[in-house]
């Protein structure tokens, strides 16, 4: 198992190094005053001011010098400057990847607790009432445009009844966060809300989380349900599922010692790349909600033509991506014993 | 049992999360707060009273202004952004400043007076005593005179400073270091001589701290200069503070390493100490900007009658950044937002919640009863909107905006608005009144030229682009454009592109009336409309290589002479890439220049209102619409008033209850 996850690590440079390298391929399609623009604002005053900015960041140079110049900077650890942060590319990550990471996992956890439960259940009950109604719930889940929904709950929720803020903090707790007595040791407020010893801002922390969770959550919730119904749908007709009853063991015993491991393994699959996803950031939540994390970032990055920012968002991707892929596959060796990591 | 463990953790999460909704409203006390760099320790703040009722104005020790648009640098030298100058005003001073919502009138900030040489190119100001920077240390004429060399030598690509360097070194200089200093022996006014060329510097601006004065001696008579003064590059700020953070020293031999910084490399970037009524406290990128009332503030009496002084009435503000119309729109339904930035397509649905509406007089009147919010409408804006010709397209390496590049139907030469009936007759193909009536439900006006509304030499008697689809076709039909086979080009037909920004829907639809009505005059004349990221346009406008495109202008100070240089000065930002006739051009550089230097505001009026009437006889641009705007507020939010010279809120001048 060891020396699979190595082997899998050890690719993990070389998918960085070529997810780089067409990053700054396909910058080549931006002419060096398109690129220029990132630096101004709005039309060059004068008629020399463009050629300026283009000599002193220097993007009239061939773009293999660029990447060049670019790829020694990342061997000494500068990621470069994110214009659109206004930081170096590291410390935007490490600013708005905990904010992603704590909405990713407030809403991934119940996600894939509750989706796997009404799929299973939906399983069991197939063409029951409880089947049709999850098939509904999951359908309407995932056919509702995330910005509509978003949207919805942030008049009622927030506009009429004022229970859940957009944002990531109130006003109140945002100046005793930022405060020198307070230690920000993850970056995410509801964990060091708790290792600070502050329950009003773990409070105040969930609440601007509960609208961005919940919308992220009843999208994906339709997925995870579906994908687990089909995969326990499919289990539960296998031979050794009727032996399990034939020989007389409670339906609870059959269900969750037999069928549901072997369910999970395409539910590992979907999940993996679902929490890979929620980590590279969801832009539309965090926009609606106006919580900023890596999404917020990318879109802003991308929108602005601050390439250094979305190749810096672009390694952390990949890097999630195979991370969550080797997770997943470590997984399946734990659900399925036939499953042998080389 | 593992199962119910884990639904019944999810469930916990989830009740834990709708509990923390339902809790009463904090309590907690905030620790004082560690002063950053630079800036004096704020003021630790007051207990928070634990809400027994819900109170009637939210926040009263806090006004929260939300908006669009993050600051691009705090640094007033380097920033040239709406966004950064709406910090620095209120962190920031100017030796003038409006006089409330004048924008030609000035009272004393930082000077308490100034003298006028009878040949207009010497300014003596007399600077305040008494005042101190937020670090406590207090400002000394040696300050302000640093604070404008600093800026003329730093003169960042793209930045403002180009503003300052026209009265001290002339008109036709862009850039310091180009111009000024010099590429090298013979080049520029110093041969590429930092240090001469710094020296000047230093003695264009001169200061006497025994006398407490700072003299300005300029280049030429330059009407304006102290509209430039109020801006937020004048600001002043502290030579030994700026040094402690890493800043150029003021030594001639040192100035060339802190020319043209990246953002991220000028040591000012991050970092404010100014004298203004409200202190820096903390810049979230991308989130918000959060200031703190300075409890030391100098003005203890007003700078215009009825003014604010003192320390400011509201203890805390907070610009925030919030991109979504729907955030915003929930934001001040709740009355988290006091004041809140409203898109023109969204404005039917926050006027419901209007209880007064109000004009740019100040005279209000009621509107919904039940309404929260108070609305003013018809505010006259400093900025522009207008379709640009492009005479002689750029068309190195290819141009698809062009088409064919040839007058053959489906495309146009690079020549093709060289023609002035070309110009004309696109111009009376446009339908002003539908535009404003329906794209700016009536709130705007048709412009005249490159001079606004408002501007001195404006004239709104005088003739303008009208539509009329007659005198359009009759037009191009006097085209003397031909194709390469002699026919004409109502007999060929064109297609060329359009550009706007995306996004900007309004310019969206400019595009699409212009189009419509050249299709309705001749089915051949195809127009496409086409939306480029702002960034891609600007760099496709720099580089000459759009034939026809919609951009606008927005005020750097509030003179003619702002508006003139980009529409129609040979290196004009606009002008520069249009290909103007050499002749033509000839004569606008003359005028501009007669203009700025002229002493005598009628004088000057008369200079402007010959170059707009140049403009609109050449039909230059389509000029468009000068529009109105608004301003959204709560009703407890008191002592707004409108200067459109203000980049954001002065919330100095507000209070809350």
């Amino acid at each position: 198992m060891l020396r699979y996850i190595v082997r899998r690590l050890l690719v993990l440079p070389v998918v960085l190094l070529g997810l780089s390298v067409l990053i700054f391929g396909m910058l080549m399609a931006l002419t060096p005053g398109e690129r220029a623009v990132l630096y101004v604002t709005s039309p060059p005053k004068t008629a020399i001011a463009l050629q300026e900015i283009i000599k002193k960041y220097g993007l009239d140079q061939p773009i293999y010098v660029q990447y060049f110049h670019w790829i020694v900077r990342v061997f000494h650890g500068n990621l470069g400057w994110s214009k659109v942060a206004a930081m170096p590319v590291f410390d935007a990550i490490r600013t708005y990847f905990p904010a992603t990471l704590e909405l990713a996992l407030w809403s991934f956890i119940p996600i894939i607790v509750i989706g796997v439960w009404l799929g299973i259940q939906s399983a069991i009950h197939h063409d029951q009432l409880l089947d049709q109604l999850t098939r509904v719930f999951s359908i309407v889940g995932y056919s509702f445009p995330t910005f509509v929904f978003g949207l919805l709950v942030l008049m009622l929720f927030y506009a009429k009844l004022q229970w859940f803020p957009p944002g990531r903090l109130s006003d109140w707790a945002t100046t005793i966060v930022y405060s020198s007595s307070f230690h920000a040791y993850t970056g995410m407020n509801t964990v060091d809300a708790l290792l600070n010893g502050r329950p009003d801002i773990f409070a105040d922390a969930l609440r601007h989380l509960f609208l961005p969770a919940l919308t992220l959550a009843y999208v994906d919730w339709a997925l995870i349900l579906r994908v687990t119904r089909s995969s326990m749908l499919d289990v539960i007709r296998q031979d050794y599922v009727t032996v399990a009853r034939a020989k007389g063991m409670s339906e609870n015993l059959v269900i969750n010692r037999h069928a549901r491991p072997n369910a999970m393994i395409p539910v590992a699959t979907i999940g993996g790349l679902l929490l890979a996803g929620l980590l590279n950031g969801v832009v539309i939540t965090e926009t609606v909600f106006n919580y900023h994390g890596m999404g917020w970032w990318a879109a802003s990055s991308a929108l602005n033509f601050d390439a250094v920012s979305v190749l810096g968002v672009t390694m952390l991707a990949g890097l999630l991506y195979i991370a969550a892929n080797l997770v997943v596959d470590v997984a399946y060796a734990y659900l399925d014993p036939r499953i042998r990591l080389a | 049992m593992r199962t119910r463990a884990l639904i019944a953790f999810s469930l916990l999460v989830i009740a834990s999360m709708v509990l923390a909704a339902c809790a009463p409203a904090a309590t907690a006390t905030p620790a004082p707060t560690a002063p950053p760099v630079g800036v004096t320790e704020s003021a630790t703040m007051a207990p928070t009273a634990a809400a027994t009722s819900a109170p009637s104005v939210k926040n009263p020790d806090t006004i929260v202004d939300v908006t669009i648009g993050d600051p691009q640098s705090l640094d007033p030298a380097w920033a040239y952004d709406t966004a950064s100058d709406g910090v620095i005003q209120n962190v920031y001073e100017t030796l003038v400043f409006f006089k409330r919502e004048r924008v030609d009138q000035f009272v004393p900030m930082l000077a308490t007076s100034w003298d006028i040489s009878s040949d207009g190119k010497t300014y003596t100001f007399h600077i305040r005593p008494g005042v101190k920077f937020h670090d406590g240390s207090p400002m000394t004429p040696q300050d302000v005179a640093y604070s404008f060399w600093r800026g003329m030598v730093q003169d960042r690509s793209g930045g403002p400073q180009w503003i300052m360097l026209e009265p001290f070194f002339g008109l036709s200089v862009q850039s310091y270091a180009g111009d000024v200093v010099g590429s090298g022996p013979g080049k520029g006014q110093f041969g590429g001589d930092w240090v001469k060329a710094t020296q000047a510097v230093e003695q264009a601006v001169t200061y006497d701290n025994s006398a407490m004065t700072v003299t300005m001696h300029l280049m030429q008579p330059y009407g304006p200069f102290l509209n430039l003064l109020a801006g937020a590059w004048g600001s002043v700020i502290s030579m030994p503070w700026a040094i402690k953070q890493g800043d150029w020293d003021g030594k001639p031999e040192d100035a060339q390493k802190y020319h043209d910084p990246a953002a991220e490399a000028d040591p000012l970037f991050k970092v404010m100490n100014g004298t203004g009524p409200y202190m820096f406290t903390r810049w979230a990128p991308g989130t918000e900007v959060d200031m703190d009332a300075n409890p030391n503030y100098w003005a203890t009496s007003p700078l215009w009658d009825g003014g604010p002084s003192g320390v400011a009435k509201i203890a805390h503000a907070v610009i925030k950044n919030v991109s979504e119309f729907g955030t915003r729109f929930a934001m001040l339904q709740t009355g988290d937002a006091d004041i809140a930035y409203v898109d023109r397509q969204y404005i039917s649905q926050v006027d419901p919640l209007a209880k007064e509406t109000c004009d740019v007089t100040g005279k209000c009147t009621p509107a919904n009863a039940s309404g929260t919010l108070r609305v003013w409408k018809g505010l006259p804006t400093l900025d522009e909107d207008d379709i640009f010709f492009n005479q002689n397209v750029n068309i190195t390496g290819g141009n698809n905006y062009l088409g064919t590049g040839k007058l053959d139907g489906n495309g146009i030469p690079a020549n093709f608005f060289s023609d002035l009936n070309i110009r004309k007759a696109f111009a009376e193909c446009f339908d002003y009144n539908t535009y404003i009536t329906q794209i700016f439900k009536g709130e705007a006006e048709q412009a005249l030229g490159p001079v606004i509304d408002g501007e001195l030499g404006f004239d709104s008697t005088q003739a303008k682009a009208a539509f009329d689809l007659t005198q359009c076709t009759n037009d191009f039909k006097a085209s003397t454009i031909k194709s390469a086979d002699g026919k004409s080009v109502w007999d060929t037909g064109f297609y060329v592109q359009y550009i706007y920004n995306i996004g900007n829907d309004q310019r969206k639809s400019a595009g699409d009336l212009l189009a419509a009505n050249l299709k309705q005059v001749n089915p051949k004349f195809k127009m496409a409309v086409l939306g480029e990221p702002f960034a891609v346009e600007l760099a496709d406008q720099a580089s000459s290589r759009l034939p026809l495109f919609m951009l606008g202008w927005l005020e750097d100070y509030h003179d003619p002479q702002d508006w003139v240089v980009p529409y129609l000065a040979s290196g004009g930002t606009y002008s520069g890439f249009q290909s103007f006739p050499k002749d033509l051009q000839t004569q606008l550089d003359q005028l501009i220049n007669q203009g700025v230097t002229e002493a005598d505001p009628a004088a000057r009026a008369k200079v402007y209102g010959q170059l707009q009437n140049l403009a609109y006889q050449n039909y230059l641009d389509i000029y468009v619409d000068q529009p109105q705007g608004r301003h959204y507020e709560q009703e407890w939010v008191q002592g707004w008033y409108y200067n459109p010279a203000y980049s954001d809120q002065y919330f100095y001048a507000l209070s809350k209850g």
